[in-house]
């Protein structure tokens, strides 16, 4: 097992920079994602990593080891791909056996460790039949399968779930991220789907036309967005414009464009005198009851439209012209339309984030 | 449904054509050649046997030539195979630019007439003493039979998806592995398509095979013309020769449709 580094890779296709001077770390064992819109550059660095494509500029280290010019058949990585790429003249034994195969395994040797992994990702019965005869749930698992049976130091994903429906998307998410966990590889996870890489990763780096624009743990990422793009890539959030006033012990203080409201925020990417947006995830909105102290951040709107969507009702609240989006428990509370409420936004929970360049 | 008359009518006609002239002149051919006697004035002949083709085979004028052709159009099916293969790779996988313009220029050799290369050829296969043998004649062969083969090829590539080839590099196949166990298994039935289309124009070739090919190399066409000159025909003789070319043109498309449908697509039909 070994670690994964990039060291100001770079890959131009015509005039596109589709991989832009990116540089990252991915630790031994660990699970790593590449998030990022289509087009952002994060499959062109996968096949970086895996040895298909050849960077123009910059390096890439398998451990210590410089792998630049080293062809992928040599690189002890496997993949694992969108359309699984199963070979369709191959029974499901011929396509895991391929790798074992080329790595010159014994008879015997293939034998054993094809089973294993088919027990591994139960798929044991299949191994007679054609990749056209089985399902797309299936086909998945004889591709992982192919991909771990040469046990592999390093295993990449390109966006393996996204030709899946989206049950079989949910449940075979926590199920892979446990196998390769459970099985110990460094792996790295390509996809466009923002719950799939928060709930698969360790850690992960959001991408932007080639760049990373932020890395960290999917709650750190998720809570303490550093732009606008990934505040809007990752989840849902309110954001509005303003301007940060000063600096305190406790935090900033941001005032909303147009209105003139004030609010505590706990972190800002803006420096003081800065203009800028806050982020508002919908779970740091709280509506206050009637009874209730005001003590701050607290606004005061009117429900604009109200949607029940079975455990939750999901809300916009108007507040002198801007919107508010949030989300309460049905059972909370008795919402309607047109009702007078004061929301409070948790001042810690606030993020500042300088506008879009 | 609407339009069905006009398909049907589409379907007539085209069904007319081939009868006209495809099955009518091969029934004629078949007619002659197995005829044992046929006075001028009956429709059909009055006994039928193998006359001609023991004639033919006592006067020489069939084995000898059937070999020369049958040599060659499996040297030109091998070579045109060798010769394409990479290049139906690169054209077919690799998105290149200029990638139509080389197919378009793969396809000249069938636009050309083949008297001009032909004579062009002859004259400096004459000068290099390169005449007269049946590697001669299999190159000159090779100019209308690779445009086929790297047709049939480069499609066959181009259906492969292209990830496979990603996928096995990955498992650990260097290219030439990559092309033994993904391309050539996933690329057969265009390479097979190809072969008989090759083999087709090798047997079928007549010009050049007889200006790079004379005076010791006959194969069946020449041998044909042979027997039909400026006031004279044959027609007997010269229908069993067209029989014996026939039939591996036959062999070869029966054979290769079978390997397609058994090979190709393993217990189809059979979804579990």
């Amino acid at each position: 097992m070994v670690s994964v580094r990039l060291e100001n890779v770079t890959k131009v296709f015509g005039k596109t920079r589709a991989v832009d001077n990116v540089s990252f770390t991915v630790e031994d064992k660990e699970f790593f994602t590449l998030l990022g819109p289509s087009g952002c550059g994060k499959t062109t660095t996968l096949r970086i990593i895996a040895g298909l494509v050849e960077p123009d500029d910059g390096n890439v280290y398998y451990g210590d080891r410089l792998m630049n010019n080293v062809p992928p058949e040599k690189r002890n990585v496997t993949m694992v791909f969108q359309n699984f790429a199963l070979f369709p003249h191959m029974t499901v034994y011929d396509n895991i056996a391929f790798g074992l195969r080329m790595r010159g395994w014994s008879k015997s040797d293939i034998d054993k460790r094809v089973r294993e992994v088919a027990e591994l990702l139960r798929i044991r019965g299949l191994e007679n039949k054609y990749p056209h005869q089985l399902s797309g749930g299936q086909q998945q698992r004889v591709g992982l399968a192919r991909a771990l049976a040469p046990q592999p130091e390093i295993i990449l994903f390109d966006e393996p779930l996204s030709n899946l429906d989206a049950i079989l998307r949910e449940q075979i998410r926590f199920e892979l991220r446990d196998l390769v966990k459970r099985v110990g590889i460094t792996s790295i996870y390509v996809t466009h789907d923002q719950a799939e890489a928060l709930v698969v990763s360790d850690r992960m780096a959001i991408m932007r036309s080639g760049r990373i624009i932020q890395m960290g743990t999917p709650k750190e990422v998720y809570e303490r967005p550093n732009s606008v793009f990934v505040a809007k890539f990752l989840g849902i959030a309110t954001i509005l414009e303003g301007r940060v006033e000063e600096k305190s012990d406790e935090g900033y203080r941001f005032t909303l464009a147009g209105t003139g409201h004030t609010l505590r925020v706990a972190h800002s990417f803006v420096e003081p005198g800065g203009k800028g947006f806050v982020v508002i995830r919908p779970e740091y909105v709280t509506l206050l009851r009637i009874d209730e102290e005001p003590d701050e951040n607290i606004l005061e709107g009117r429900v604009e439209k109200a949607t029940f969507l079975g455990s939750t009702i999901d809300m916009n609240i108007s507040i002198d012209g801007i919107v508010l989006r949030t989300f309460v428990k049905a059972t909370e509370m008795e919402v309607r339309e047109g009702m007078e409420v004061r929301v409070r936004l948790s001042p810690e929970k606030l993020v500042v984030v300088p506008p879009e360049d | 449904m609407r339009g069905a008359p006009l398909t049907r009518a589409g379907i007539a006609i085209l069904t007319l054509v081939i009868v006209v002239f495809v099955l009518l002149p091969i029934f004629t051919v078949f007619l002659w050649a197995f005829s044992e006697r046929w006075p001028g004035a009956k429709l059909f002949p009055e006994a039928f046997g193998l006359k001609w083709f023991r004639l033919l085979i006592e006067s020489g004028a069939l084995v000898q030539p059937l070999t020369y052709s049958l040599i060659i159009a499996a040297i030109v099916v091998v070579a045109s195979a060798l010769i394409s293969i990479p290049a139906a790779y690169v054209v077919g996988v690799k998105r290149f630019r200029g990638r139509e313009i080389v197919e378009s220029l793969a396809l000249m050799p069938l636009i050309v007439p083949p008297i001009a290369t032909g004579v062009g050829i002859l004259g400096y296969y004459t000068q290099i003493g390169f005449k007269s043998n049946i590697w001669a004649v299999a190159s000159v062969h090779l100019i209308g039979a690779i445009p086929f083969m790297f047709r049939s090829l480069a499609a066959a590539f181009e259906s492969v998806d292209p990830a496979l080839e990603d996928a096995a590099r990955i498992l650990g196949a260097g290219r030439l592995r990559v092309l033994r166990h993904v391309y050539l298994p996933l690329i057969t039935p265009g390479l097979l398509a190809g072969s008989v289309f090759a083999f087709a124009w090798s047997l079928n070739e007549f010009l050049l095979t007889l200006l790079v090919g004379l005076p010791d190399i006959v194969t069946l066409p020449v041998q044909i013309f042979r027997y039909v000159g400026g006031y004279y025909i044959q027609v007997a003789p010269v229908s069993a020769l067209s029989v014996i070319l026939l039939i591996p043109s036959i062999i070869f498309l029966v054979l290769s449709e079978k390997y397609i449908r058994a090979e190709f697509v393993p217990g189809a039909g059979v979804k579990g």
